[in-house]
């Protein structure tokens, strides 16, 4: 975006919430995360562990359906462990 | 044969007195234990931020991403714990270098809790980097960065 370029119009966003108590099960339940196009499992493990470095912590707890670190396609979801 | 009783009976005689004398003295008295302070009571936390664009009824995202669609729906599942009745979680999304695109507030279920916070456009989202800013009671306490790509 360039200085010239007018501002994006969000008039037409609408925003909500809802707050509920945590399910016990919920919270043990298994994150997962959905491959987007242009990701790898570094970035993922960087935008959900906040460390580019613990991308083969996700390698392994999928690895029944990931044979190569490098080789992830977008859709897939992901089985992501805790940190 | 006198001096052998003799012997014995002194012997008897002298034995308390021996254990008398070589008694130990008795430890003093443990000090009276003082109290451990109690321990400072759990702070309220926001423990996770998840985004995604569909969530089940627990509010918690079915699966999370970091990249939208321009047509997506985009929310974020915020994690608490130790929460007070009535606290207060602010969602604050911006769109690149600032621009308010939405805030809204929600009181906090009872603790723990999961709290969704959503945004919808009518029309495409316009493509870049957007950030959501969570605080709680008014503190910063998380944020995401996303993406909008076609």
């Amino acid at each position: 975006m360039t200085p010239d370029e007018p501002l994006p119009d969000f008039s037409d966003v609408e925003g909500g919430s809802s707050s509920a108590a945590a399910e016990p099960e919920a919270q043990n339940a298994p994150r997962t995360y959905e491959v987007k196009r242009g990701d790898n499992l570094s970035k993922i493990a960087k935008h959900v562990y906040g460390d580019a470095g613990k991308w083969k912590k996700i390698f392994e707890a999928n690895s029944d359906t990931l044979k190569d670190p490098d080789k992830i396609y977008p859709g897939q979801v992901l089985i992501i462990p805790d940190a | 044969m006198k001096t052998t009783r003799t012997l014995f009976a002194l012997t008897v005689l002298a034995a308390p007195l021996l254990g008398v004398a070589c008694k130990k003295e008795a430890p003093p008295p443990p000090p009276a234990e003082t109290m451990a302070p109690p321990p400072p009571p759990p702070q309220p936390a926001v423990t996770q931020i998840e985004l995604g664009s569909s969530v089940g009824a627990d509010n918690r995202v079915l699966a999370a991403r970091s990249s939208f669609g321009v047509r997506d729906s985009i929310i974020a599942s915020v994690y608490t714990e130790n929460t007070a009745p009535g606290a207060m979680l602010t969602a604050i999304w911006t769109f690149q270098t600032g621009q308010l695109v939405d805030s809204t507030s929600q009181a906090v279920a009872a603790s723990p809790a999961v709290t969704q916070f959503h945004i919808v456009k009518k029309s495409a989202w316009p493509v870049g980097r957007y950030r959501v800013e969570i605080s709680l009671d008014g503190t910063p306490a998380g944020s995401q960065e996303f993406d909008v790509a076609k």
